[in-house]
Parts: C-alpha cells; structure tokens; sequence
C-alpha cells in the first residue's frame, strides 16, 4: 500500500514563492509544509523535520539545488527522501539533464498553484509504484 | 596602427621564436653551400699543387745537381718545366724556390690573389727540399663561388620574417575568436539569467493570481473574478512567449546546441502523446498513431523533436472539431522518414502560404484562447526541423483539415 503523502519541506530564495507554494500546498493539497530560504541547513532541517518529500528551487545564491541535493544523498538517513527541483530555468524539456542527478522529478516554475499538489502526489504514487 | 600591433606585447614569443629557428636554419644552409664551395676551390688549389709537384719530380730527377744547379739547367735549356707551369698555371701565382732563393714566379698581380685559398708547402723531391706556395687568383675563385647560398640567406631570413608575422596573426586572431567565444558564452549566460528572472516573477504573479481564481484565498466579486481571469490567462501566455522568445533568439544566434542520436521515432511519438495528453484532453481529441517505421530509425535531438511534436500536437488539438481525431502517420521515404499530422479543422485558407512559418504568425484569435498564442510556435518548428537536417510543409483544404508533415534522416543501420 502507498504511504501517504503528508509532509514537505520546499527551499527556494524567492520568499513570495515560498508563501504561494506553502498556501497551495496546505488549503489545496492538505500537506503540512515547511519552508526555509536557504540551503546551508538543509540536513538539519530535514532531520528535525522528517519530511516525506523535499522541494528544492535549482538556482539559489547560497547554495544551489544540485548542491543541496548532493547533502541530502550524502546523508544515510535522508539519502532515501524524494528531492524534486522546482525551476524557472529554461522551458521543461530542457531540465531532463537533471533527472540523472538522482532527482526525483523536475517541476517547471512558473508551476499552477491549482495543480501544484497534484503534481506532487503523482510523482510521490509514481515513486512508491517503483519501490 | 601597424607600429602599434607589431609592438603590441601579447603572445611575441612564439613568432620571436619561429623567426631565430627559420633564421638560424637558413644561415646554417647558406654556410653549408659556401663551405662546399670554398672546400672545391681548396682542392683545385690542392689539385693544382700535386701537378707542380709532379712536373718538379719528372724533371729533376738528377740526383747530383743541386737545385740551384738544376734550376740554371732549367734556364739554359728553355726555363723547363717551369714553361708548362706558365701554361697550366695561369689561374695560380706560383712560387718556387729551395726557402732561401727564387727560382720561379710567374708574377701574377697580387692584387688579383685570394690569399685565403693559399698554399705553401715544404717538398722533399729525390732528397732535395722544395718550397712551393700557390695562390689562386680571385677570378678563379669567382669562377667556382655562386650567389646560390646568398640566395638561401635572403630567402630564409624573409620566409622567416613572413613565418613570424603568420603565427603573430594567428595568435591575435586566436586571442579574438577566444574573446567572441567569451562573449556568446556571457551572452548565453545573460539570456538565460533574463529568462530565469522574468520566470522567478512570473511565478509569484501567476501563483497569486491562480491562488484567487481558484479561491483559495476566500470568494471575490464576480465582476473581480473576471478581471482576476484575464490577468492569469495573460500571466500564462507571457510564459510561453518567453520561452519561445529564448529559444527564437537561440536559434536565430546559432546557440542552439543539438545532440544528435538515433531514435526509434514510434516509441518516441507515443510519448509526445503520453505528455501532451492535456491538449486531447482540453480540445476533445484524440491523438492516434498509424503506420510503422519498420524498425527503422531517424538522426534527431530527442528533447527538440518532442518540442516540434510538442507544437505540432497542440496546434492540431486547437484548431480540430471537438470529438475528432488527430492522425499522426509514419512514412518510410528513401533516406528519410516523413511523420504527417493531421487534424480535420477549418484548414488555413486566409493567410498566405508562406506566412504560415514566419514569426509572429497572427491567426484568428477568435478560435482559439489568446493564451495558447505566441506567434513563434510555427517558426521555431520549422527552424528546429531543418537544424536537424529536415524538411517541414503543410496542405490544407477549407473545412477538411490540414496536414502540416516534416521528415528527418534516416540513421544508417550498421548491419547493413
């Protein structure tokens, strides 16, 4: 049975989006959300959170997705958690490159708040289906 | 300015170093030939000196007299052998003698000796020593002296000279095609940092406004809601026009970079159906697949034909009637494989033909949402295909439908 699909934990620079995804993401899709600007922590902010899923923007000034990404691998605990990209770099088609970083899906910014969880659940069901 | 780029400091070692390699090559080679030259004239000299020798050993060959004695002998008797030397020897100014006296010189001008080529020489002759010196004359030596290896001189220190100034040029130009490349790379970065921002603000805009469309946020107004519509319709709209401005420019700039690979075009169709399933699903269409590529497979970047699929797919879901079907056909041509589209609208018959591919295509927006339009979905279609070595045209009939079909190269098979 596919476990559910309850926390996320999304780092983007870009604080509006933050606050547009984490509303989307709690009213529309009911998830409990965390959000932070920076990726320096990341570790630590997933392990006290324990999220299911962890968003992360790909161009960030501090530390970059692909960055935060390779500490999230690194760690044995967290190696195991979902990471999907959220980005406004390039059109999507573009993006696939990132997909053999070990990232779990890519969602294009600007992303539909409307569809924002949706797209999310699909890929968590598409993951679980795999395992 | 030519003072100022022979000067110019950058990269000077190279052609200094070609110049002293080529230089030094030609001077070794111009030394080389005079040295054989001047080693010909020695042994003419030499040469010259063992006929002396031999004309003093045939015709002194009285043991008894001595060399003063023979030399009057010689005097009284016709100046033998000394008369053949003036005849053999006119070339050479000729002296012989015991080292204390004279007994013949043919009193060439010193003027007219080579002295460098000179030979004097201490000759024991039946136990009687001679002394004999030979110089030739600088006609002589002429004679045997080309301008040849002056010639290689000249010639080496200009085809250095000119050697020098090509690797200089090829350095500035080197150093200006690294400047250029820096520069489109900087360009690229910059066009791609444009998009990247204009999206990262697109995206609080286009959320906010989806937010309140969707009513999340509590209910508004209906007149508000309208507006609040027009202004997330338009929010999307300008996302796609920025891709497609970005990608027209990348195109138009020959940024574009391809990764062309043999690809199995049925498997790949399916999936630009897989992910473009929202325009059959919005427009009421279903997009089917016929005939077969007969295991055969085209040379393309797999990402940019799923752009084209991606446009043409749409295209044919906006403007076919709803419920009808989208014919996607596989063709085997020789060299090539032609995939058609086929939809069963209205067919293009207001605009001119070769409009159809040009940027900022306008069609009647009135059927279809002003979103889906950008005006460069058709021009970036056609450019991808014929970077990719294909060809892209259409037919249409009014109220029947249009085909728009392209073909790309068919990959070698390696079996064959």
């Amino acid at each position: 049975m596919t476990k559910k699909l309850k926390r996320i934990l999304y780092i983007d620079d870009d604080e509006d989006i933050l606050i547009i995804a984490k509303l989307a993401l709690e009213k529309i899709g009911g998830f409990c959300v965390q959000t932070y600007k920076d990726g320096t922590e990341i570790v630590s902010y997933a392990e006290k959170f324990k999220p299911d899923v962890i968003l992360l923007d790909v161009m960030m000034p501090v530390i970059n997705g692909s960055s935060a990404l390779e500490l999230i691998k690194k760690n044995d605990s967290l190696k195991d958690i979902p990471v999907i990209f959220m980005t406004a770099k390039e059109r999507s088609g573009e993006l696939s490159h990132y997909l053999s970083t070990g990232v779990a899906g890519i969602i294009p910014k600007p992303f539909d708040p409307m569809s924002l969880s949706n797209e999310i659940s699909i890929l968590w069901r598409q993951l679980n289906d795999k395992i | 300015m030519v003072a100022k780029w022979l000067v110019d400091g950058r990269n000077l070692i190279l052609p200094i170093f070609i110049f002293i390699i080529t230089a030094a090559l030609s001077v070794y080679l111009h030394n080389s030939l005079r040295y054989r030259e001047f080693n010909f004239v020695s042994t003419l000299v030499e040469e010259e000196l063992k006929k002396i020798e031999q004309i003093i050993y045939f015709q002194t060959n009285d043991k008894f007299l001595s060399i003063k004695r023979m030399a009057q002998r010689w005097e009284e008797i016709g100046s033998m052998p000394f008369k053949q030397l003036d005849t053999d020897s006119r070339n050479y100014a000729v002296y012989i003698g015991d080292g204390e006296e004279e007994f013949y010189n043919n009193n060439v001008d010193k003027k007219n000796l080579d002295t460098k080529f000179s030979i004097e020489r201490q000759i024991d002759i039946h136990d009687k020593k001679w002394k004999i010196k030979i110089t030739p004359t600088n006609q002589l030596v002429n004679n045997h002296q080309s301008t040849l290896p002056l010639i290689v001189l000249i010639s080496g220190i200009l085809i250095a000279t000119l050697l020098a100034i090509m690797a200089r040029y090829i350095l500035i130009l080197q150093i200006k095609s690294r400047n250029i490349a820096t520069s489109n790379n900087l360009n690229n970065e910059f066009i791609s940092t444009v998009g990247h921002e204009l999206k990262t603000s697109l995206t609080s805009i286009h959320g906010v406004l989806g937010l309140i469309v969707g009513g999340v946020v509590g209910e508004v107004s209906d007149k508000l809601m309208d507006l609040l519509r027009i202004a997330y319709k338009n929010s999307e709209r300008l996302n796609y026009i920025i891709d497609d401005i970005l990608d027209a420019e990348r195109i138009e700039s020959g940024k574009i970079q391809l990764n062309l690979q043999t690809i199995s075009i049925r498997p790949l169709l399916e999936r630009a159906i897989e992910i473009n399933s929202v325009y059959d699903k919005k427009y009421g269409v279903t997009f089917t697949i016929e005939g077969s590529s007969e295991g055969q497979e085209v040379i393309a970047d797999k990402r940019r034909l799923m752009q084209v699929m991606a446009n043409l797919l749409s295209n044919a879901a906006k403007f076919s009637p709803k419920d009808s079907n989208v014919i996607i056909r596989i063709k085997t041509q020789p060299g090539k494989m032609r995939i058609d589209i086929s939809d069963k609208g209205y067919g293009i018959d207001t605009m001119p033909r070769d409009s159809v591919f040009k940027k900022f295509l306008q069609t009647d927006y009135s059927k279809i949402e002003p979103r889906e339009e950008t005006g460069l979905g058709l021009y970036i279609t056609k450019c991808l295909v014929e970077i990719m070595n294909g060809e892209i045209d259409f037919y249409s009939e009014k109220g029947k439908g249009t085909t728009f079909f392209f073909t790309l190269p068919i990959a070698e098979r390696l079996d064959k």
